[in-house]
């Protein structure tokens, strides 16, 4: 799954272990999920989108390729 | 924190008491010996489970969104691999063992099959982060 997390906490002007904290989550799970190597849950998804201020399919999309998507 | 580290110690002196209880009835040769041997081993562990029940839930921050964290799921992918790496372990060794009747004694194939089940998990866990940093 693509997601703009990256793009959205480099112009907020937060460092990955500041959102981190904000998630209560560990800066490797940032990590994870800025290379979308990790999908997050969907609470967490939902906690995302609320600390950017936005709707949780702006910063999520799926991927065209997955058929789960 | 006085009270809690009471209770901890407490919890401590009841396991090892029973441990070494358990090691004088049980044991064939100097009862005496063993038991006091086993119940001063096991103090150090019956006093860390009173830390894990009433001193721990007291100083230890918890996170409520733990379990959203990646490294849930590199131990939750971590176990699963383990629980199959202990299928093929034993199975192999019980066609080794049934195809040379090796008389292998139960103390030692259980403290193998320990060591197969953490060696595997440390080793599936340690591969999991590795990755996901270097990618």
């Amino acid at each position: 799954m693509k997601n703009s997390v990256r793009e959205r906490r480099q112009a907020a002007g937060w460092s990955q272990a500041h959102l981190a904290e904000r998630l209560e989550v560990t800066r490797l799970t940032v990590i994870s999920i800025e290379k979308g190597r990790f999908d997050p849950s969907l609470p967490l998804a939902f906690r995302i989108a609320r600390t950017f201020g936005c709707a949780i399919e702006d910063v999520f999309d799926p991927d065209e390729n997955d058929p789960a998507g | 924190m006085v009270t809690r580290w009471t209770l901890a110690v407490l919890v401590g002196l009841a396991v090892a008491s029973v441990v070494g209880l358990l090691a004088w009835l049980l044991s064939p040769v100097t009862p005496a010996l063993s038991g006091v041997v086993f119940a001063v081993t096991s103090l150090p562990v019956g006093i860390t489970l009173g830390w894990v029940i009433f001193v721990a839930p007291a100083t230890m921050p918890t996170s409520p969104h733990a379990e959203d964290s990646i490294e849930v799921t590199w131990m939750d992918q971590a176990l699963t691999g383990t629980a199959t790496d202990l299928v093929v372990v034993i199975g192999l060794t019980l066609a080794a063992v049934s195809i040379t009747r090796w008389e292998l004694p139960t103390v030692l194939l259980l403290l193998a099959l320990l060591i197969v089940a953490f060696g595997s998990a440390s080793v599936r866990y340690t591969l999991a982060r590795h990755r996901a940093i270097r990618a």
